[in-house]
């Protein structure tokens, strides 16, 4: 019971000191629109590869901006001493992290509605999930770049440090997350070590496998939305036998005919 | 509070010994960045007392406060506050700490960090106004922290540690940056605190502040070079003068070989 209202009272001192903070609103909420809206112009001739980098883009938005605001705010609480002086309090661990974590998930959310809403609304951007799970995934993405920030915040004594972690913590979520290359594609080692946590990143493209007789097996079903972007993808097609979204077994554990299959779907894939 | 003065401290910790000690330290030791930063520190003190903590800058002041309060990490010897080891969570409602560099959030309002620090103490709002009055900050409650002056600042710091009444309170250089009439206030505050019960441990760098204290430890490398009453310290250096004594007990250990005090002159009267 004092744990969950320690846990509430520093959310709301957390979004207090956010609210005396303009700037950094500004930041978070406007530099991810602009963003989008640039990344759609420059498809502006490609709107099927803006669908298809576009909707895992919407949640690098909230696993950067949360790494940095959160990993610089708790390194601030070190540095002031603030941290030092709260250790000494009955606060719980447990409540100070919760506590940062419903604060910077409520800001990942309110940034995720709002990119989103323009993405799917002014931009035109496509997924082939719900729109609820976009937010879903976001407001989840934005969990992982708070913990990755507060662990970088550990390892660092200033907060010119603390942006050295930027890269070596961030770069490679991106790298494995299924953005270059969807994660069924990667090598044995890559698809199967990051199945779990990066996967996280890729939104609606790596949902879990659905069996075939659950109706269409994609999350858009038979809508050509859902189809064009199975398809670019390289995932079966609508009337294949086999189940959608079925990982792809690494290519040296594919038996001759599977091989023959999956370079015709890379083939198709990369002929786009 | 000079009046409540005793000539040996001997005699007071004894008549106090049905109650633990505000603090019992048994050989002491931390180790901090290769060097021992306290190197066997033993003393007892009793509760209810104003105890100063003297000495020059980097003799390890900090140190055993941060032990104190259980923040200080490889501390080895036998520690007890108020009858239990350092920073459980039993002792973390009685005891309150103000570092030295003023722990306060900057971005948010004087009122603003009272309210978070009350929640996670369990202390109810209604005595914030009080407490406000106490450390002189009423009519600046409503002004963000960054807009104060450092001796206000530093007066929110104070704020924040008296807040929920605790017995021990440890405060590092409380009354730096504040003008003569609000440290003889505060110095009024904290004799009336004791008077109540509370225990206090102040570090200082003003001498003339030493009078003010029931006890004094004097601190030098690491080392308790003295612990007594004000007067008692004072007629053992052979003067008048606090100051004077200080630097003849410093001059004194740091040559082993000096055979008379008296003919230390003060050579740095802003080094303790």
């Amino acid at each position: 019971m004092l744990t969950i209202r320690q846990t509430l009272a520093t959310t709301r001192r957390v979004l207090s000191q956010l609210r005396h903070d303009p700037r950094t609103i500004a930041l978070v909420l406007v530099v991810p629109c602009v963003l989008m809206t640039t990344l759609r112009f420059v498809y502006q001739h490609k709107l099927r590869a803006f669908d298809a980098v576009g909707a895992p883009l919407l949640s690098v938005f909230p696993l950067a901006t949360m790494f940095v605001v959160s990993s610089v705010a708790l390194l601030r609480e070190r540095t002031t001493g603030t941290l030092e002086r709260l250790l000494t309090t009955p606060l719980s661990r447990l409540a100070l992290l919760g506590g940062y974590a419903l604060a910077f998930a409520l800001l990942a959310t309110l940034q995720a509605v709002l990119v989103s809403a323009l993405a799917l609304a002014v931009l035109g951007l496509s997924v082939a999930g719900p729109t609820a799970m976009v937010i879903v995934v976001c407001v989840a993405v934005a969990i992982l770049g708070m913990g990755l920030g507060l662990l970088a915040s550990a390892f660092a004594q200033t907060e010119f440090q603390v942006v050295q972690f930027f890269p070596a913590a961030i770069y490679p979520q991106m790298l494995l997350a299924g953005l270059l290359v969807p994660r069924q594609r990667m090598v044995g080692v890559l698809a199967r070590n990051l199945r779990r946590d990066a996967s996280l990143l890729c939104g609606g493209r790596h949902a879990p496998p659905r069996s075939p007789d659950r109706g269409g097996g994609g999350t858009v079903g038979g809508s050509g939305r859902g189809r064009g972007l199975r398809r670019r993808l390289g995932g079966p097609q609508r009337g294949d036998s086999a189940p959608p979204y079925r990982l792809i077994p690494p290519p040296h554990r594919l038996i001759p005919h599977q091989r023959e299959r999956f370079a015709e779907i890379r083939s198709s894939g990369r002929g786009r | 509070m000079i009046g409540r003065r005793v000539d040996s401290l001997a005699v007071q910790v004894e008549l106090e010994t049905a109650e633990p000690p505000a603090v019992a330290a048994e050989d002491v030791r931390v180790r901090r960045g290769g060097i021992e930063a306290l190197r066997g520190v033993s003393f007892t003190l009793g509760t209810g007392r104003v105890v100063g903590l003297l000495g020059p800058s980097g003799c390890g002041k900090t140190t055993l406060m941060r032990a104190l309060v259980g923040v200080q990490a490889r501390v080895s010897g036998r520690l007890g506050v108020l009858g239990k080891p350092p920073g459980v969570p039993a002792l973390r409602r009685q005891v309150g700490y103000m570092t030295q560099a003023p722990s306060v959030y900057a971005d948010l309002t004087v009122r603003q960090n009272l309210t978070y620090l009350a929640a996670v103490r369990g202390v109810p709002h209604a005595e914030l106004d009080g407490l406000l009055a106490k450390v002189d900050l009423g009519a600046e409650a409503h002004r963000r922290v960054d807009a104060l002056s450092g001796g206000q600042r530093a007066r929110v710091s104070l704020a924040c540690a008296l807040l929920g009444e605790p017995r021990l309170l440890v405060l590092d250089e409380p009354t730096v940056g504040l003008d003569p009439v609000l440290r003889k206030r505060l110095w009024n505050l904290f004799g009336e605190l004791a008077a109540g019960g509370v225990t206090l441990i102040v570090s200082s760098h003003v001498m003339d502040e030493a009078r003010h204290c029931d006890e004094l430890l004097l601190m030098r490398e690491g080392r308790v070079l003295a612990h007594d009453t004000p007067s008692a310290l004072a007629a053992r250096a052979g003067s008048h003068d606090l100051e004077d004594a200080f630097l003849a007990l410093i001059e004194s250990s740091s040559m082993p070989g000096a055979s008379s005090v008296e003919d230390e002159s003060p050579r740095d009267a802003g080094a303790c």
